[in-house]
């Protein structure tokens, strides 16, 4: 078995499962983002059938790749040894990029996540619209820069109402406050106002046909925020909801994605956004869900880990 | 649709060319509500955004006509620390609207052309998934001739580059150094080429949302690549804006 993990090698998730691989014997070629003409260099010639990955001087078939993890750094690096002029660096790295993206849009292995998947995550509302098309059910929204606007939802929604950035940013989901009035009245860009849903967080890893539910349950509005007295706990979900998020992760082109939900004590299940490149190693630190161990299954034939639950658990220190 | 309504055409323009203006001037003459907005004040418009409506400065969008480069500034009113930040929340903002159904959209994208700037890569790959002959592409550092073309994925057509570029830039090269530009609107070809496959390519396209659109085609009349984001030369601007306009009257008539 051999992967690749492509992007940023130093990225917690990736540097988890190059760990995990290794673990499980499988053979790993890292392709940092950074060292792309340093240390590696791809071929996606006019037959991509016969495209090839060179690891310095190490030939490989696409055909002998099982598979690639890609995690992305949102701001990659660009090595002194490249010769770039500080003046075209940007175009350098725009460049470089779309060309990672053609090889790993092309490749006959599944790739984790492929980057032209899951592109609406970048448009809140957008996604909402197409979370809403796929059946689930999404706390009722507004997205405004007026302020009259954003009174008159307020006064409709009984348990009041959040607010979070339009675009993929990612941003501290809060409580719709003066602050935000107050910025309106001066004048900004538009937000994502939403009924706010009394409950806890659930967060569903989708990996293929495969999932995985944790509950969260915190204190604050936004728990990824918070530092203390977050819970994170193993939770069942209504087959519906499991299916639901299967078919959609799927259309939308996703091998893995994370879907996070509100869930009522009435078991109201509301869809929040579906993310294309989730963390998944606090959910599976704290549940010992085996998430890592299902992605590298997913690429095929691999020494069992021999245990189903996360080895996480047992490298990371439990609270008392 | 709510008929007690009278909408509004949206015209966005990034000033590139007249089509914009022609739009609005048009629409306007014919007493249709309009409102002209520079894609970089985009971002102070007092909106209002459901899943099934949209309100632009108190008038309901019927029609919106995005005519400048996703990727453009729209936050030139804010302080420069915060227009990168303006400009994401509302490129993310309109791309919603585009969506809503009682909204006709020239052009209506979705989120993967949106969100790239290698647009021709996205479109050659549902022109493939057509059956449209394509041009060849190497990707990488690939071994060409000297007679083929960088395709930069940001825009342009450069000559083949050295062995180091293309190891480092991974370049996207394609057969030919002699290209052709069609300029397509509405299911007609107005200038360029207009053999079979331009016109398939134009069927594709439309397929997808489109209304405008220019594609660009070897001397094999293979297609290399096409792209919403097209300029219109002064000669065509006056049919052009005409022929999108009356679309946007047509389906405003029909509100």
């Amino acid at each position: 078995m051999r992967i690749c993990v492509v992007g940023d090698p130093e990225d917690l998730s990736a540097a988890y499962l190059i760990w995990l691989a290794k673990r499980r014997g499988a053979e790993v070629i890292v392709l940092s983002e950074n060292d792309l003409g340093l240390n590696w260099r791809f071929q996606v010639p006019r037959h991509p059938e016969k495209s090839t990955i060179t690891m310095h001087d190490r030939v490989f078939s696409v055909h002998d790749i099982h598979g690639a993890f890609v995690r992305l750094n949102p701001k990659p690096v660009v090595h002194d040894r490249l010769g770039v002029p500080p003046e075209a660096e940007h175009i350098y790295v725009m460049e470089r990029r779309y060309g990672l993206h053609w090889l790993l849009n092309e490749v006959p292995f599944p790739v984790i996540n492929r980057p032209c998947a899951g592109r609406s995550n970048s448009s809140k509302p957008y996604q909402m619209m197409l979370l809403e098309r796929h059946e689930f059910a999404v706390p009722r929204w507004r997205v405004t820069n007026d302020p009259k606007v954003m009174a008159d939802f307020l006064a409709e929604c009984q348990n009041g109402a959040i607010y979070k950035a339009s675009s993929g940013l990612r941003s501290r989901v809060r409580r719709v406050d003066e602050t935000l009035f107050t910025l309106m009245a001066e004048g900004t860009s538009p937000a994502v106002v939403q009924q706010y849903i009394p409950g806890f967080d659930v967060r569903i890893h989708v990996i293929g046909r495969t999932t995985f539910a944790t509950q969260i349950r915190s204190h604050g509005i936004d728990y990824r925020f918070e530092s203390e007295g977050v819970e994170y706990s193993r939770i069942e979900v209504p087959p519906l909801i499991q299916s639901l998020c299967i078919k959609t992760a799927a259309s939308e082109g996703l091998i893995l994605a994370g879907f996070d939900f509100r869930k009522t004590v009435q078991d109201e299940w509301w869809c929040l956004e579906m993310n294309p490149v989730p963390t998944f190693l606090p959910y599976e630190a704290s549940t010992g869900h085996p998430i890592g161990d299902t992605i590298l299954d997913y690429f095929g034939d691999m020494p069992s880990p021999g245990q189903c639950v996360s080895p996480l658990v047992d490298l990371v220190e439990q609270p008392s | 649709m709510n008929k007690s309504v009278s909408p509004v055409a949206i015209v966005v323009d990034q000033g590139v060319d007249g089509v914009g203006k022609g739009v609005a001037e048009w629409l306007r003459e014919r007493k249709r509500p309009t409102q002209y907005i520079l894609a970089e004040r985009l971002a102070l418009c007092r909106l209002e955004v459901t899943p099934t409506r949209a309100i632009c400065d108190g008038q309901v969008v019927g029609s919106v006509f995005f005519h400048c480069h996703t990727h453009a500034n729209y936050g030139a009113d804010f302080e420069e620390p915060d227009q990168g930040f303006a400009s994401d929340e509302v490129r993310a903002t309109w791309l919603s609207i585009l969506q809503i159904p009682s909204v006709l959209t020239i052009n209506q994208v979705d989120a993967e052309l949106w969100y790239t700037s290698a647009e021709w890569a996205v479109w050659r790959k549902r022109l493939q998934q057509a059956g449209v002959p394509l041009a060849n592409v190497a990707v990488g550092d690939s071994k060409v001739f000297s007679t083929w073309s960088w395709l930069p994925w940001g825009g342009g057509i450069l000559g083949v580059p050295g062995c180091h570029v293309r190891r480092a830039f991974a370049p996207a090269l394609t057969e030919g150094n002699a290209f052709q530009q069609s300029l397509w609107c509405e299911g007609q070809v107005f200038s360029g080429p207009s053999g079979k496959h331009v016109a398939v390519a134009g069927k594709v396209m439309a397929s997808y949302g489109l209304h405008l659109g220019s594609i660009l085609t070897n001397q094999r009349e293979e297609v290399v690549s096409c792209t919403t984001a097209c300029t219109v030369p002064d000669s065509l601007t006056l049919e052009i804006a005409t022929r999108i306009a009356e679309v946007i009257n047509a389906h405003l008539c029909r509100w």
